[in-house]
């Protein structure tokens, strides 16, 4: 479980200081799907940069179950991000001298307990694919890559910033899909965030968000499979 | 606007500008300075070397009669007498003497039709003078063929006159008109003189050279004549009507010529020739390989930079800014510096050329004349490689300028990946994917990956290069005299009865006008238990004994004539051929040396007659100088030996400084582009929770173990590279340049590798620390 007590994050710029996050307070429950919206400038970017430890607090506090994130040490940090957490971008990051094999698994090397590979490519259906390079697959396989490589390693939070930003609704569809796959059965927490309105209804928990503050939390009770959301 | 973003650009990028800067300058100056350098000689040289005829060809010859040549009538009535050295004849019979020489020419004539030949007779003294060893070669003026060139000053025109080198002078501290003591009689200099035949001034093939310690000297001829010392002849021959001659000739009519050698492939006097082709080789070789490194870095800096200001590009194109106005401030920004660099290396060059000039007329007899500057050389040092810059630049800018604003603003996402990876993607199929990332990060670009191998070979052979002339002096001379017991070894006139020896003097028997496969060799005669004068191999074993079962050759031989220990070898003495087994060959570069028990070498010298004859003595203590020929003192032979151990160290410093600049100026620049390059990639790795060490570990550590990997490739080619230095010099100049590899420097120079490769990109491993979190989150771009 996270907790955010207060959270503030402010930038400064000279005489000029902008408050990215305003007191923020927030709980993220194990194996919840969370998806954070707003529009551009609203913050959600730097909500999970701060939860996920990519970036640091002005003020507040931030609890991983009983570790206080904010005032772990960057190798402290650097360790709490290799065992609990995961990433998955807008771009996808692959490695590009690497194969889709052992791009997943350079995920997997640094894990405690890591997934199987095979398994993995099996899992996001890029079987017999592990031999290709990305400039071999779609944009949507690769996402697909990299969503296995933020599993490998068998995290307990997966952070998902914008995943299917740079794809169609079809393959946008498959990669949700996927996510709410590793939601229900690796039982991992998904913290997405999105432009997209349509994501929100197959969260469990969505953060509206704007200048910086939480404007509404709302709890889903009739979520949808990926399949099923509205897409625009 | 757009030339003031560039700038700030560039100006981000100066600690890389300044690596790029001084490897473009190193280019631009190497060239200059050898090529002033070397042309400040080469043109008086070549118009000096005609106008006073230098030899084409030498014809060196047995100093005794052979058995086998036509004698002029009363030589073997001398031979008979025990005179058969063509020092003795002269000296009891001038006139057959005469005979004998004329005899010699004419069949020497007839093998070489057309030829010219004139007799070059030379002296050498050899005598120790406040505590220095000195050296001189004592010349009378020729007729036709090495004629003397005064370069200042006049030549000797009475007995007590003389000419020496200039360099000598200098050295020394004289001047014209001072004195001057050449065993035992003051000489007034009258000027500075050259001869044509030796443009080196090589004693006994020996390389080291200190110009204060030895000269050539000009007498007249009743000076020379009366002159008293070891007198050598050979014929001086010019050809007919071309350079060169076939130098073979036959054995059986020429019995007594040793060899035949043609000024090109004499190191005395064609030695220069060589240096002068190749020194201007190396100059042009090494400064395109290091322009080509520049021209390479530049470009590669170049694309980096246009890719990472893509977006910004694709903007102006679209806003409507021509190719033209956008290409031009980074296209005029490259063409300035690369300008700058490249000039200031010419300045340099042209600062340096001087020292250069000067350091060659230290060891080579040679006018010399104010260097001027050529526009050949401004062309090649500046303009060429100028024009490439600007070509190459200008090529890339141009490529990725071509593409429209949407393909700029939109970069393509994923490059193909080259073979060299996936041929290393193939070697590694095992590994993990950590250590395949390490290892394919380094090969992704094939053009960096080939700087940076090529970078480090060219070091680490450099490197090694200059170890192993470390010490070379003290092989060649040093280390023989310092295993030996004796302080002083003295010679005897062989016109006077010998002095009376002393308890705790050995005596040593010397008779240097052996020949062996056509070679002049000295034979060496010691008493086995002598107490003063052992042998000695590599490894500091005492050779001595071997001496009571067969003989001991010198290294020297050893490596020209290809002898090995267990051979069996055939020298021609005066009258007979002996025949020898190899037991042993003495770590000695000094001379062609066949060591024998002293007793058979009298024996043999003697037709059997006497056992006792000896040449001379190795003392302890300081013998008497009025009694003895000459007494040379060991600490005076080390000592001039060791003078010229500084230039040797200078040498070895700046090769080593010279590897460091390059390869560090290569390894920073490219490891810093690397870190550029994969600022995502290395954002990732750290998001996904890999730690700064491993995140160094996995973008550089790569570099490393190529960089071992390129050292160890260099390291055979270092050493085949010096061993066919050390075959061809020893063959076609029967000069030994012992460069000697020991095991310890290949820990040396992996340390200086090491060294070089943490200090270079240390910048590099902090710019990684610095690389943020968030980056990763930002457009990616590989």
């Amino acid at each position: 479980m996270i907790i955010l007590t207060n959270v503030t994050k402010t930038y400064s710029n000279g005489d000029v200081t902008t408050h990215a996050l305003k007191n923020i307070n927030l709980t993220i429950e194990d194996g919840e799907f969370i998806v954070i919206l707003g529009p551009s400038g609203s913050g959600k970017s730097t909500l999970l940069n701060v939860i996920s430890g990519l970036d640091t607090v002005t003020s507040g506090e931030i609890m991983f179950n009983s570790t206080g994130l904010t005032s772990l040490s960057e190798s402290e940090m650097t360790a709490f991000r290799r065992e609990h957490l995961g990433f998955i971008f807008q771009q996808y990051n692959l490695l590009q001298n690497l194969n889709v094999f052992d791009n997943i698994q350079i995920g997997a090397d640094i894990g405690k307990d890591p997934l199987d590979g095979p398994e993995l490519l099996k899992a996001v259906g890029l079987e017999g694919a592990g031999n290709k390079y990305p400039h071999q697959l779609s944009g949507g396989e690769q996402q697909r890559v990299s969503i296995a490589r933020s599993l490998a390693k068998n995290p307990d939070i997966i952070f998902c910033d914008e995943p299917t930003g740079s794809l169609d609704e079809h393959n946008s569809k498959n990669v949700l899909a996927m996510l709410q796959e590793l939601n229900y059965n690796y039982h991992k927490t998904i913290v997405l965030i999105t432009h997209n309105a349509g994501i929100a209804e197959m969260a469990d928990k969505v953060i509206k968000m704007n200048s910086g503050e939480i404007t509404e939390l709302i709890m889903n009770k009739a979520k949808k499979s990926a399949r099923e959301i509205s897409w625009g | 606007m757009l030339f003031k973003n560039v700038l700030k650009t560039l100006g981000k990028k100066w600690l890389q500008l300044m690596a790029i800067g001084i490897i473009i300058i190193l280019s631009s100056m190497i060239f200059t300075m050898m090529f002033y350098g070397v042309s400040g000689i080469e043109g008086p040289t070549e118009d000096y070397l005609d106008d006073y005829r230098q030899e084409d060809f030498s014809v060196d010859m047995l100093q005794v009669i052979s058995p086998d040549e036509d004698l002029p009538s009363g030589i073997s009535e001398l031979a008979a007498e025990g005179i058969y050295t063509l020092r003795g004849i002269k000296e009891e019979s001038p006139e057959l003497f005469d005979e004998l020489i004329d005899t010699r020419a004419a069949a020497i004539q007839d093998a070489f039709p057309g030829a010219e030949l004139e007799l070059r007779p030379t002296k050498t003294a050899e005598e120790t003078i406040d505590g220095e060893h000195r050296k001189t070669l004592i010349l009378k003026d020729a007729d036709a063929i090495n004629q003397t060139y005064v370069e200042e000053g006049r030549m000797p025109e009475s007995d007590d006159e003389i000419g020496i080198a200039r360099i000598y002078a200098e050295k020394n501290g004289l001047q014209l008109g001072d004195s001057l003591t050449v065993r035992g009689k003051v000489y007034t200099i009258t000027g500075f003189v050259l001869f044509p035949d030796y443009t080196l001034l090589m004693f006994e093939n020996m390389l080291n050279i200190d110009p204060g310690l030895q000269t050539t000297v000009l007498m007249t001829d009743p000076a020379y004549e009366s002159f008293s010392a070891q007198e050598t002849f050979r014929f001086a021959g010019a050809a007919e009507d071309s350079d060169s001659i076939d130098t073979a000739f036959d054995r059986e009519n020429l019995p007594y010529v040793t060899q035949v050698l043609d000024t090109a492939n004499n190191m005395r006097s064609g030695g220069i020739y060589l240096e002068l082709s190749s020194s201007k080789t190396t100059a042009l070789g090494l400064s395109i390989f290091i322009a080509a490194i520049a021209v390479i870095i530049v470009s590669i800096m170049i694309y980096n930079i246009l890719q990472a200001e893509r977006g910004q590009i694709g903007i102006l194109k679209a806003l409507g800014y021509s190719r033209r106005q956008i290409a031009s401030p980074y296209l005029l920004s490259i063409m300035v510096m690369a300008f700058i660099m490249l000039a200031a290396g010419y300045v340099f060059g042209l600062f340096l050329a001087e020292p250069l000039r000067d350091l060659y007329l230290e060891f080579y007899l040679l006018p010399s004349v104010e260097i001027s500057q050529q526009l050949i050389v401004f062309a090649i040092a500046i303009v060429v490689p100028f024009a490439f810059f600007t070509a190459v630049a200008g090529l890339i800018i141009s490529k990725i300028l071509s593409d429209g604003p949407l393909v700029l603003l939109h970069p393509p996402q994923n490059p193909s990946v080259n073979r060299l990876t996936r041929l290393v993607g193939k070697l590694l199929k095992n590994a993990n994917a950590q250590t395949k990332f390490k290892y394919l990060q380094a090969v992704k670009s094939t053009g960096s990956f080939l700087i940076f191998f090529t970078g480090i070979m060219f070091s680490t052979i450099l490197i090694i290069f200059a170890l192993m002339m470390s010490g070379m002096v003290d092989r060649l001379t040093v280390d023989v005299y310092e295993q030996s017991d004796f302080q002083y070894q003295a010679f005897i006139n062989p016109e006077e009865e010998p002095p009376e020896l002393r308890d705790e003097d050995d005596i040593f028997l010397q008779y240097p006008y052996a020949q062996l496969e056509g070679e002049a060799v000295t034979l060496h005669g010691i008493e086995t238990d002598n107490r003063l004068y052992h042998l000695f191999d590599a490894s500091g074993r005492d050779l001595t004994s071997y001496l009571d079962d067969g003989a001991v050759i010198t290294k020297s031989l050893s490596i020209k004539q290809n002898i090995s220990t267990g051979d069996r070898i055939f020298v021609q003495l005066s009258q007979d051929e002996i025949e020898l087994a190899v037991k042993a060959v003495a770590d000695e570069y000094v001379s062609d040396t066949i060591y024998v028990d002293i007793e058979k070498l009298s024996l043999l010298l003697t037709d059997g007659e006497r056992a006792d004859l000896y040449t001379g003595i190795y003392a302890a203590n300081e013998p008497d100088d009025e009694a003895y020929a000459a007494v040379i003192s060991k600490q005076s032979m080390i000592d001039t030996a060791q003078s010229i151990d500084g230039f040797i160290s200078l040498m070895t410093t700046i090769m080593i400084a010279g590897a460091a600049v390059i390869s560090g100026s290569i390894l920073f620049v490219l490891t810093s582009f690397t870190v550029e390059k994969n600022y995502y990639t290395i954002s990732l790795l750290k998001v996904m929770g890999y730690s700064r060490r491993e995140v160094n570990s996995m973008v550089l550590n790569s570099y490393f173990v190529y960089a071992v990997l390129s050292y160890l490739v260099s390291l055979p080619v270092a050493i085949l590279s010096m061993d066919f230095m050390m075959t061809l010099f020893a063959e076609e100049y029967g000069v030994i340049i012992p460069l000697d590899f020991q095991p310890s420097y290949v820990i040396w120079s992996f340390l200086v590798i090491v060294i070089i490769f943490f200090v270079s990109t240390w910048i590099s491993r902090r710019k990684i620390t610095k690389v943020p979190l968030q980056e990763v989150l930002k457009t990616y771009q590989e």
